[in-house]
């Protein structure tokens, strides 16, 4: 049976919502072919080097774990440092990175974009054990695999040149998210600079304010 | 024309296609050029988890580069020229990006030996993300993915611990451009307020 990570209880009337991704997605303990195959071939062939195969894809595969999780679940708390070790990768379903910031007088959510099939959850956290910086919740009912750390090691004695495929598979599922932060942190900087010239009309005092905001400093 | 000095300087070590990188360059120190490439690979800004002798032997298919002084490394937007990353061994590099509506580009950082530059590239051939320029005479060590390809089918297990060395660094640029969304977002929004205080 699929497993959930968090402690929400898995009842016959939320299975029923699973049932038509189970028939796709499911691999049992006598490792159903058809399942394997799903997950793999979301593994393979999505990289511009050192690429996996289909039939490697299936040997890391066979060190996964089947995971599933409700619309509206979080998958990963924000700060967390249990079960950091573990890495997710999403067969079906859409999650929602945010991370939270605080100040004296707010708390409030920063969207970080929308993950889906063929992206990876966890990978710092796996990679240095850390805690976890961003939360992800769950916008649709989601089907994943995880592998934890340990998993990992024993595929790289097993397997090393697998592991080189795999962790460039995972570099560039990594490289696309670098890349839609930059974009977006290149339009905030905009938006700061106009921000920074409607403050210099509207303020009396605009010589005296900071140009970077009270009490902020800028990011380096 | 920069890729026309790179292809002087790699003709200049005579190697043939598919040897290891020959490390003729004399950078006028005790140390050979192959150790000084390994010691900078292990640097904490570059890929600290490797070990010594990984280091070496990862150096052996990196082929050695020189880049006089003003020339641009990697241009923002590039889409040709993008399978390979750039380890600097000795020398200063500007990283600079060019933001909307801006006539002219903004530094992000200067970084200097040790640092790795281009690695993103390599991974998704999409196009380099800031322009790099030489600010003084750079002496690095590139990695292509032909040679990654290489290292993989002849030294799995180094090949192993290497991609898992540049998947952290990948990691802990994805932490660290989280953070900046954050710092932003928080940025905007201060400011934001402090406007809408100031305009009732």
């Amino acid at each position: 049976m699929l497993k959930r990570i968090n402690p929400v209880p898995h009842t016959s009337a939320n299975a029923s919502r699973f049932g038509p991704l189970l028939d796709e997605w499911l691999w049992p303990a006598d490792g159903n072919a058809l399942g394997i195959d799903a997950v793999a071939r979301i593994l393979c062939g999505r990289t511009k080097m050192l690429s996996l195969s289909l039939e490697q894809a299936r040997k890391v595969v066979g060190y996964m774990r089947p995971y599933s999780a409700l619309a509206g679940d979080v998958l990963v708390e924000q700060g967390a440092t249990e079960g950091s070790y573990d890495l997710l990768l999403l067969v079906h379903g859409t999650v929602r990175a945010c991370t939270t910031v605080s100040s004296p007088d707010a708390t409030y959510e920063v969207d970080l974009g929308k993950l889906g099939q063929g992206d990876f959850i966890g990978d710092a956290g796996m990679l240095d054990g850390h805690a976890r910086q961003a939360s992800y919740v769950a916008l649709t009912d989601v089907v994943g695999a995880t592998i934890s750390r340990a998993s990992l090691e024993v595929l790289a004695q097993d397997h090393p040149g697998i592991v080189t495929r795999f962790m460039a598979t995972l570099c560039q599922r990594l490289v696309v998210r670098v890349r839609h932060n930059n974009r977006f942190i290149g339009m905030q900087m905009e938006h700061v600079r106009q921000l920074q010239d409607r403050l210099a009309h509207v303020s009396p005092d605009a010589e005296d304010l900071p140009s970077n905001g009270p009490d902020i400093p800028l990011p380096p | 024309m920069l890729k026309n000095l790179m292809g002087l300087v790699r003709a200049a070590t005579g190697r043939a296609p598919g040897e290891a990188a020959s490390w003729k360059l004399d950078f006028s120190e005790p140390q050979t050029s192959e150790e000084a490439a390994a010691q900078m690979l292990r640097a904490p800004t570059a890929l600290m988890q490797l070990t010594e002798e990984e280091a070496r032997v990862v150096v052996r298919y990196m082929e050695p580069r020189i880049v006089p002084e003003d020339t641009i490394i990697f241009q923002e937007g590039d889409l040709t020229d993008t399978g390979y990353l750039l380890l600097i061994i000795d020398g200063e590099v500007t990283v600079e990006t060019l933001v909307v509506s801006r006539k002219s580009p903004d530094t992000l950082t200067v970084l200097g030996p040790g640092s790795v530059i281009g690695e993103m590239a390599l991974f998704d051939g999409e196009a380099r993300s800031a322009t790099c320029t030489a600010t003084t005479l750079v002496r690095g060590a590139s990695l292509s993915r032909e040679a990654l390809e290489r290292l993989t089918r002849n030294e799995p297990a180094i090949a192993a611990h290497l991609m898992t060395a540049l998947c952290q660094r990948l990691s802990d640029r994805l932490r660290q451009s989280d953070e900046k969304v954050r710092l932003y977002s928080h940025l905007v929004r201060t400011m934001q307020q402090e406007i809408d205080v100031l305009l009732r």
